[in-house]
C-alpha cells in the first residue's frame, strides 16, 4: 500500500476526536481519560491521529506545499504507534489510522528523513542483530549454565525466543532464565537459537524502513522454516506481535504457531501442569503492553479496493479493533497466585495507556517518552497497588525509568518474577 | 497567509511561546470540515493557541482587536474552520478543569476543554448526571451547552435548561459575568438575575459558534443518577455489554401499525409525564447504532429486515430517578397507554430489541453511540429540521419523506426521526441523510436541503438552517430577526473578529 491508497481514510476522519480519549463507557475519571500519549503531551491536534490524518490528506491532495515533509517529520515521529487511536476510531468508523501513521513514516524514510537515533539503531540491527549496540556473540550469555538445547543442533518441539532486551539487558536477564527453568520444570521440550537469534525488526518497521524490516523478516522466517520450528514461545511482547501480525502482514511466511510466554503458562496452569503454591501477598496492578494487547490481534489478509460509501471489494476485510489481543492470560496467572490481589487501572486491556517506549520515541524523543511513562505510573499508583506488573521488556524498562525519576515507592515486576515467587 | 511576525510574537509573549504554534502540521489539523472544499469554504488558520486561563483568552482577544485578526474558539469537533485569512484557532485542551461539582446543589462548573464523557464519569461517581448530547462524548460541555444542548435525556431533563451562570470574554476582550456569578461570592448556581441573564444572547437558537465571544467557564445543572458509580460495561470493544440495574432502568420498544397511532402514543406518554427518553427512530438507525463495521451496516441494511420490523417504532426509557417505586409507577402507566393505544411492546427476546438495547444503553447516558452515524457513508448531514411541536414535527417529517424520494440517499425514513423534549412540549423532526464526501453527493445533499427550505417556506413550517449563510433569506420570513442579529453582532464585536461570519455576516453583501 502507498499513502495515496488511504485517501478515503483521511477524508472519512471528521474530527470527532474519539481518537484522543478512551471509550466513554470506560472513562472512570477526567484524570485518566485520554488514550493518545502524543495528544496528551503536546495538546495541539496535529499530535493526534486526527491531526496526522489531516497531514496525510494534505500530502495526498497536495493541500500542503511540496517538499514540506522535512517540517512535518517531527510530528510524524512523535507518536508511540501504540494503536490506542486505532481501537477508538474503529468503534465508530472504518478508518485505519495506525496504517496511515505507518505510511507517513515510510514516506519520511523514502525522503531520507529517518531520525538519526533510529537510523543508528537500525544500523546496529544490521550489524549486530540487535538495536542495542551489543555484540552478536553475547546474545546467549543469559543462558550460561542452564544447559539449554541449541535448536539448530538438537531438535526440540518448541523454540524459546527471549528477544533482544531479555537477552542482553543484565537487569532483565532473570526473566529468560526463570522462563527456561519453568519450562524445564514443566517438562517442555524446548531449545533456543543462541547467537543465530536476531532482532525481529519491529523498530525498522516502526521507523518506516520497510526494506530493512523485510530483510530481517526474511532471515528470521527462513531460520524458523529451515529448522522446522512448529511452535515459538517468546517473552517479548514486541517479538510476539511482530511474528504473529507484522510478518504475515508484510508477506513473510510463518509456518509455526507463536505464543507469548504468558499464554503458554496460563495454558499450563489450566491444565494443572504448573502449580503456584506459595503465597505472594501483594496488591498488584497489571499494565497491558500495547504489543501483547490490542496490537497482537490476529491478522487476516485482505486485498482489494474501497468502493461506493467506502465499502470493501471484496467485502471480506476484517477490522482489527483490538478485540482479540492477549488480555486474559496474564490476568489468569496473576489471579492464580495465592494471596495476590489484582486491581485494574482505569485504562486497561484495549484501552491501556502506552508506557511511552513505542514507535521509537524512547530513542528519538526521550522527554515525551518519559512523560508518558510517568503518566502511566501515576495511574498505577492511583489504584493503591504496591506493585506494577507487566509482560514486555520495553514497557518494563520505560516504566522503571519513570519510577526512578519520580522516586516512587512502587515496585515493578514482570509476570515471570511473580510466578517464580509463587512456585 | 501568515500572521505578521510581530503579531505572532506578541501572542507568544502574552500567553507563552509553548502555547502557540504556527507549525504547518499543527495548522493543517484545524483545517477540515466533514464536507468537501467549496461547501462552506475553508482555509488553514495562521496560528493555534492553547490558553490555560481566562487571562490568556483575554490577551488573545485583545490582540485580535488591536491587529484585526479573526479567532475561532474550538472544542473537539469541527463545526467551524477558518473561512478567511488571518484567523487564529483557540483550542481549549489546556483549559480542561472541572472547577466544582456541587453535589448538594447539583451543579458543576467547567472550563471549555472538559468533555461530556469526562464530566459524566465524574458525576456518576457522585450519584449525578449531566444531560447527554448527540454530539458524542468528546464534545465540550461548554460548547454544547451554549450551542444546542440536546440529547435523548432532554425529554426528561429539559431542552436548553441546564445552562447556569457564565464567565464570558466578550469579543472586545472585556469580561462579563452572568446570572448569580455577577454577584460577588454567589457562584454559578443560578442563571437569572439579579445580574444579567443573557443566556438567549449567547445561545441563540442554534448557538452562535463563538461569534459573540468566548465562554471560559460555566455552571451546568446536574440531575440525580440512580445507576452505579461508574458506567456498567463488560466485554472488549466493540463487543460491549451494558446492564443497568433493573429496579431503576427499563427499556421499551413499542411498535404501531401506523404513524398516526404512533404519534397518539407519543402524546399519551408525554402527557402522563413518564419516561426519560421518548423518540421515534428511522429504521436505519437501529443498524448504524449497532453495526461494528461498515460491511455489517450495509449487509444488515440491505437484507430488508429493518425496513419492515422497525417501521413505526418508539423507543422509551423508563428511569426511576428517585426510587424503585417511581419506576414501577411509570411502568404501570406505560402499560396502560400501550393497551389503550394498541401498541406492541416488543419483547427483549425479539431481534429488534436485541439490536437496540445494547447499542442504545450507552448512548443515552454516556454519549457513546452517535459517532457511529459517520460509518455508513463517511459523513452525515441534517437536511431538514422541524423544531416546534410534535404535530409540527410530523408535518415536516412527512414533507421530508416526499422530498427525499427524489434523491439518491438511503430512504429509511417513512417519516424520519421524531424526537420529543420537555415531556413532549417540544417536538423535533430531523431529516438525516448519509452522503459521501464527494462533490456529487454533496451537490445532491445541498439540493435536498434547498428543496426542504423552499418547502418549509411554502408550508410555513420551521425552516431550520439558520446559519450565517442563510439569515438574509430567512430573516424576512421571521420578522426580520436578521437585522436585530446584525445590530447585536456589530455592538458586541465592532471589529468583527469573533469567528466571522458567525452568527451573521455584517457586511451588506449576502
Amino acid at each position: 500500500m502507498a499513502l495515496e491508497d488511504y485517501r478515503r481514510d483521511t477524508w472519512d476522519c471528521v474530527r470527532c476526536s474519539h481518537c484522543k480519549y478512551i471509550h466513554p463507557y470506560r472513562v472512570r475519571s477526567i484524570r485518566f481519560s485520554k488514550i493518545c500519549p502524543s495528544s496528551a503531551y503536546y495538546f495541539f491536534d496535529g499530535y493526534s491521529a486526527q491531526g496526522r490524518l489531516d497531514i496525510a490528506r494534505g500530502l495526498i491532495d497536495k493541500e500542503l506545499p511540496e517538499n514540506c515533509l522535512n517540517e512535518l517529520a517531527q510530528i510524524i515521529y512523535t507518536c508511540t504507534l501504540c494503536g490506542g487511536c486505532d481501537v477508538m476510531c474503529k468503534y465508530y468508523n472504518d478508518i485505519d489510522p495506525l496504517l496511515v501513521l505507518e505510511e507517513l513514516r515510510a514516506e519520511c524514510r523514502a525522503a531520507g528523513l529517518l531520525p538519526a537515533p533510529l537510523k543508528k539503531s537500525i544500523e546496529s540491527i544490521k550489524k549486530n542483530g540487535n538495536s542495542l549496540f551489543q555484540p552478536r556473540e553475547k546474545r546467549s550469555e543469559w543462558a550460561k549454565g542452564l544447559n539449554l538445547k541449541d535448536i539448530a543442533e538438537s531438535k526440540a518441539k518448541v523454540l524459546y525466543y527471549p528477544g533482544c532486551n531479555y537477552s542482553y539487558n543484565t537487569t532483565l536477564q532473570e526473566v529468560p532464565r526463570l522462563t527456561a527453568k519453568i519450562l524445564t520444570k514443566a517438562g517442555v521440550d524446548f531449545g533456543i537459537l543462541g547467537t543465530r537469534e536476531i532482532c525481529c525488526g519491529t523498530l525498522a518497521l516502526q521507523a518506516g524502513d520497510r526494506s530493512s524490516f523485510g530483510t530481517l523478516a526474511d532471515i528470521t522466517t527462513s531460520n524458523f522454516n529451515t529448522l522446522g520450528v512448529k511452535k515459538i514461545i517468546t517473552s517479548c511482547a514486541i517479538c510476539y506481535s511482530t511474528f504473529k501480525v507484522d510478518y504475515p502482514r508484510y508477506g513473510a511466511e510463518m509456518k509455526c504457531e507463536v505464543l507469548h510466554i504468558t499464554e503458554f503458562l496460563a495454558q499450563l496452569l489450566t491444565q494443572g501442569s504448573l502449580n503456584l503454591t506459595r503465597k505472594v501477598p501483594f496488591r498488584v496492578t497489571y499494565h497491558d503492553p500495547c504489543h501483547l494487547g490490542r496490537l497482537s490481534e490476529p491478522y487476516h489478509a485482505w486485498k482489494g479496493k474501497r468502493v461506493k460509501y467506502g465499502r470493501y471489494d471484496p467485502p471480506t476485510k476484517e477490522l482489527r479493533q483490538g478485540t482479540y489481543g492477549v488480555y486474559e492470560a496474564p490476568r489468569t496467572i496473576l489471579s492464580s497466585i495465592k494471596g495476590m490481589k489484582l486491581v485494574e487501572m482505569e485504562r486497561s486491556k484495549e484501552y491501556s495507556f502506552c508506557c511511552g517506549a513505542g514507535g521509537g520515541v524512547n530513542y528519538t524523543y526521550p522527554d515525551f517518552s518519559l512523560a508518558t511513562a510517568q503518566e502511566r505510573v501515576e495511574e498505577a499508583v492511583a489504584t493503591g497497588a504496591e506493585a506494577l506488573v507487566t509482560s514486555c521488556p520495553w514497557c518494563e524498562l520505560n516504566l522503571r525509568k519513570a519510577i526512578v525519576h519520580d522516586h516512587r515507592k512502587m515496585k515493578l515486576y514482570s509476570v515471570l518474577d511473580l510466578i517464580n515467587r509463587a512456585l | 497567509m501568515a500572521l505578521p511576525p510581530h503579531v505572532f510574537k506578541e501572542i507568544a509573549c502574552a500567553v507563552g511561546s509553548h502555547k502557540v504554534s504556527e507549525h504547518l502540521g499543527v495548522l493543517q489539523a484545524y483545517s477540515k470540515q466533514p464536507f468537501p472544499p467549496g461547501i462552506l469554504g475553508r482555509k488553514k488558520p495562521d496560528a493555534v493557541v492553547l490558553p490555560e486561563s481566562i487571562s490568556d483568552v483575554q490577551a488573545i482577544v485583545k490582540l485580535a482587536n488591536r491587529y484585526t485578526f479573526a479567532y475561532i474558539p474550538m472544542g473537539n469537533y469541527n463545526w467551524d474552520v477558518p473561512r478567511q485569512d488571518h484567523t487564529v484557532i483557540i483550542d481549549f485542551k489546556k483549559m480542561n478543569r472541572i472547577l466544582t461539582i456541587d453535589e448538594r446543589n447539583m451543579y458543576a462548573v467547567v472550563e471549555p476543554g472538559v468533555t461530556h464523557g469526562q464530566l459524566q464519569a465524574e458525576c456518576m461517581k457522585r450519584g449525578l448526571i449531566c444531560n447527554s448530547t448527540w454530539g458524542g462524548s468528546p464534545c465540550s460541555v461548554v460548547a454544547n451547552t451554549i450551542f444546542f444542548n440536546v440529547g435523548g435525556l432532554s425529554y426528561r431533563l429539559g431542552y436548553n435548561r441546564v445552562l447556569l451562570s457564565m464567565e464570558w470574554v466578550l469579543p472586545t476582550g472585556e469580561i462579563m459575568k452572568t446570572g448569580s456569578l455577577s454577584t460577588e461570592g454567589a457562584g454559578y448556581f443560578y442563571p437569572g438575575g439579579p445580574g444579567p441573564d443573557l443566556r438567549g444572547l449567547i445561545r441563540g437558537f442554534f448557538g452562535v459558534s463563538g461569534g459573540l465571544g468566548i465562554i471560559t467557564s460555566l455552571g451546568v445543572k446536574l440531575m440525580p443518577w440512580p445507576g452505579p458509580t461508574s458506567f456498567p460495561v463488560t466485554g472488549v470493544a466493540p463487543n460491549f455489554e451494558t446492564t443497568l440495574p433493573a429496579d431503576r432502568f427499563r427499556f421499551h420498544l413499542l411498535r404501531y401499525p401506523s404513524l398516526a397511532e404512533l404519534i397518539e402514543a407519543l402524546y399519551a406518554i408525554a402527557e402522563a409525564e413518564i419516561g426519560a427518553v421518548l423518540q421515534r427512530f428511522p429504521s436505519s438507525w437501529f443498524q448504524w447504532f449497532s453495526a461494528r463495521s461498515k460491511e455489517e451496516f450495509w449487509k444488515g441494511w440491505e437484507n430488508g429486515y429493518l425496513q419492515k420490523a422497525a417501521r413505526n417504532v418508539i423507543a422509551v426509557w423508563l428511569v426511576g430517578f428517585s426510587s424503585t417505586r417511581q419506576l414501577e409507577y411509570e411502568e404501570k402507566v406505560l402499560q396502560l397507554i400501550i393497551k389503550k393505544t394498541k401498541g406492541e411492546d416488543i419483547p427483549p427476546s425479539d431481534r429488534l430489541y436485541k439490536m437496540a438495547d445494547p447499542a442504545w444503553v450507552g448512548e443515552w447516558f454516556q454519549c457513546g453511540g452517535s459517532g457511529r452515524i459517520m460509518r455508513p457513508a463517511g459523513t452525515h448531514m441534517i437536511a431538514m429540521v422541524g423544531f416546534d411541536s410534535i404535530d409540527h414535527a410530523v408535518k415536516v417529517a412527512k414533507r421530508a419523506d416526499e422530498i427525499k424520494k427524489n434523491f439518491d440517499f438511503i430512504n429509511d425514513a417513512e417519516h424520519d426521526w421524531i424526537c420529543t423534549y420537555d415531556f413532549g412540549w417540544q417536538g423535533d423532526a430531523e431529516c438525516l441523510i448519509l452522503p459521501e464526501q464527494t462533490e456529487s453527493d454533496m451537490k445532491q445533499a445541498m439540493e435536498l436541503a434547498l428543496s426542504g427550505l423552499n418547502a418549509a417556506l411554502h408550508d410555513k413550517t420551521y425552516t431550520g438552517l439558520q446559519i450565517a449563510e442563510t439569515h438574509h433569506l430567512l430573516g424576512p420570513v421571521y420578522g426580520n430577526y436578521h437585522e436585530l442579529l446584525k445590530k447585536i453582532k456589530k455592538a458586541l464585536d465592532p471589529k468583527n473578529v469573533a469567528n466571522p461570519p458567525n452568527p451573521i455576516k455584517v457586511d451588506e453583501t449576502p
